[in-house]
């Protein structure tokens, strides 16, 4: 395995798509074991699509993209000024609510990013933010919609490593929150030192709120209506992948009714390709993966941490500072699908709740899609804000301390992430 | 070829959209079906086929438009000339996997005709496994019109590959230009 492991980052490094680099690197294995039948290599990737919680990725994805074509994002948008606009960094602020509010809409931080960089980006220019704090500000408020169920990193964790998605869903909302509190925080006092004025005079008068709140209830009860659908056994995860996308419809057609026919047929075809990018990827995983426990991989990396130390605290601080490493060089829900079978195991024989370690991986992986040299966040926020790596960096530090601070909660304090999960399951 | 490779785009496109939408609606009858005590049992097994269908031809929908993503830090740091043998490299390395998996694809197509989808007799799990290869196939097409479109650098649609290539920043306007090489 060390052989494909090699491979695999050898490939990436030469800048082929990351299917294929595992796909390709996978299959030296089965070249250097030839009692395994070839014809495992096109059985594996399909068998894999055959899995029915899997399924609530594309759902998920379809559900976001549908979302997003109703125009709940206008509406959110709106709403988030009513809230924060007459804060210190009022425009900063409304990045952070309306990630915190996208959250229920959307699971990916690459694409709130990409959204909010298009959509607040020129006006937080206008109003006199650097290009690499608008840019920091934008890239790291994602992280909390990414957090926010559903999030697709937290469901590939949850359907690889056989944790309830129920309890990370859960966990996910109360850290979601902790990250936009700590991210409110961090622009109100940066916002303060560089004087940047608020978005607008006064206050927004309690109606407006209460009106702009009426608009958007349907964005905001979802990821609670998620929870309670999966608590009670209404729905199992990936039917509430398609209840989703049948209640974006829903709410497109007659609650906004901005959702026609052709609207519908765009968010397919761009559905089609965003579904066929990850799915291929999570398919060729399945080649990859195979030799993982054949070569007992996760034991052997157990006595090899342990070797070193067999405090779980410390042992914790090695995996994550293994993860953050991972985060900077390799793609999000990559990193997520490959790594999860071989870490969980390792951090359930010291004792760690699957949940609370899901919520610290997925907050660390996600944490490197803004941070060099494989960072996809960063990337497209700032080609859209056309903001150099040097603007960027000067001002991203500020953001990288407060999530550092977020993820030293989230080590220190598992009782905080695991206080829903607990109320709603027990335990 | 230009032509061919558009309307191979909207037809996979359309397929797998059709895939998609009628799974998501299935799967979704199912569960209410099932909260009325009525269950449906072979709305899941159908939305698996179609979903391993929907995965394969998505994945050359995402091909042709570049959305499949990459690391290409260190790429696009090297001089014009030695990106171009490495993607040439890339593609050709994709090209032999792809083939490699239409040939064991097809053979184990050919194997699982005996074998019953998801326990209904009549349905061979051949229609499922055939998703795989048919897939590679088209993504090796795709491959190959790389490849031909690296080394023909003097024609028109250029500029490919300076922008950063995020997951989301490409765009149609992109993949237009995309299958037109």
């Amino acid at each position: 395995m060390l052989v494909v492991f090699i491979v695999f980052l050898v490939l990436l490094a030469i800048g082929m798509p990351v299917a294929f680099a595992i796909g390709i690197s996978g299959t030296l294995f089965f070249l250097q074991h030839p009692e395994l039948p070839r014809t495992m290599l096109a059985q594996l990737p399909v068998s894999q699509t055959q899995s029915v919680p899997l399924i609530a990725i594309p759902l998920f994805i379809f559900a976001g993209n549908l979302m997003n074509a109703t125009g709940i994002t206008q509406r959110l948008i709106k709403l988030s000024t009513l809230l924060t606009g007459h804060m210190k960094g009022g425009l900063a602020q409304v990045s952070v609510v309306l990630s915190t509010l996208m959250g229920g809409v959307s699971g990916s931080a690459t694409a709130d990013a990409a959204m909010e960089a298009r959509v607040l980006g020129p006006s937080m220019l206008k109003s006199g933010y650097t290009k690499g704090y608008t840019a920091g500000v934008i890239g790291f408020t994602s992280l909390i919609t990414a957090t926010i169920p559903p999030g697709i990193g937290i469901i590939i964790y949850g359907t690889v490593g056989e944790v309830s998605i129920g309890r990370l869903f859960a966990a996910g909302l109360v850290v979601g929150l902790l990250m936009m509190v700590i991210l409110m925080g961090t622009v109100r006092i940066t916002a303060g030192i560089r004087g940047w004025k608020p978005e607008r005079a006064e206050r927004a008068k309690l109606r407006e709120i209460v009106g702009s709140l009426g608009e958007t209830i349907w964005a905001l009860i979802f990821p609670i209506l998620l929870l309670v659908g999966i608590r009670f056994g209404l729905f199992t995860p990936s039917e509430v992948g398609a209840f989703a996308c049948i209640y974006a419809f829903v709410v497109g057609i007659f609650v906004y009714r901005e959702l026609t026919w052709k609207t519908l047929l765009e968010t397919l075809k761009l559905t089609v390709g965003d579904i066929g990018a990850i799915m291929f990827i999570i398919a060729l995983s399945a080649i990859f993966g195979y030799g993982i426990p054949v070569e007992r991989v996760p034991q052997k990396l157990t006595n090899l941490i342990t070797g070193i130390s067999t405090n779980p605290q410390i042992v914790l601080l090695i995996i994550i500072a293994f993860l953050i490493f991972v985060g900077m060089v390799m793609e999000g829900s990559v990193a997520i699908l490959l790594l999860t079978p071989i870490l969980l195991p390792l951090v359930e024989s010291l004792g760690v709740d699957p949940v609370h370690f899901g919520l610290i991986m997925c907050t660390i992986i996600t944490m490197g899609l803004l941070t060099p040299p494989v960072g996809i966040s960063m990337y497209t926020v700032c080609s859209v804000l056309e903001c150099s790596s040097r603007e960027y960096f000067r001002e991203f530090k500020v953001f990288l301390i407060a999530v550092t601070l977020e993820v030293v909660i989230l080590v220190f304090l598992p009782d905080v992430v695991l206080l829903l999960p607990r109320l709603l399951y027990g335990g | 070829m230009k032509k061919f490779s558009s309307s191979i785009v909207k037809i996979e496109t359309a397929v797998a959209g059709v895939c998609l939408a009628s799974s998501t609606t299935l799967i979704f009858l199912a569960a209410v079906a099932r909260s009325v005590d009525r269950p449906i049992n072979w709305s899941l097994d159908i939305s698996l086929f179609l979903f391993a269908w929907a995965t394969f031809l998505g994945a050359d929908v995402a091909f042709r438009a570049d959305k499949l993503v990459n690391v290409d830090v260190l790429v696009d740091r090297l001089p014009e000339r030695g990106a171009r043998v490495l993607k040439a490299l890339n593609y050709l390395l994709i090209f032999v996997f792809l083939v490699g998996l239409v040939v064991y694809g097809f053979i184990s197509v050919y194997k699982s005709r005996q074998r019953a989808f998801q326990g209904i007799p009549s349905v061979s799990y051949s229609w499922v496994s055939l998703s795989l290869p048919v897939g590679c196939v088209l993504l090796a097409q795709t491959t190959a019109s790389k490849i031909i479109a690296i080394f023909r650098p003097e024609l028109p649609g250029q500029g490919r590959a300076d922008a950063p290539r995020g997951a989301d920043a490409m765009s149609d306007a992109d993949h237009e230009s995309e299958s037109e090489l």
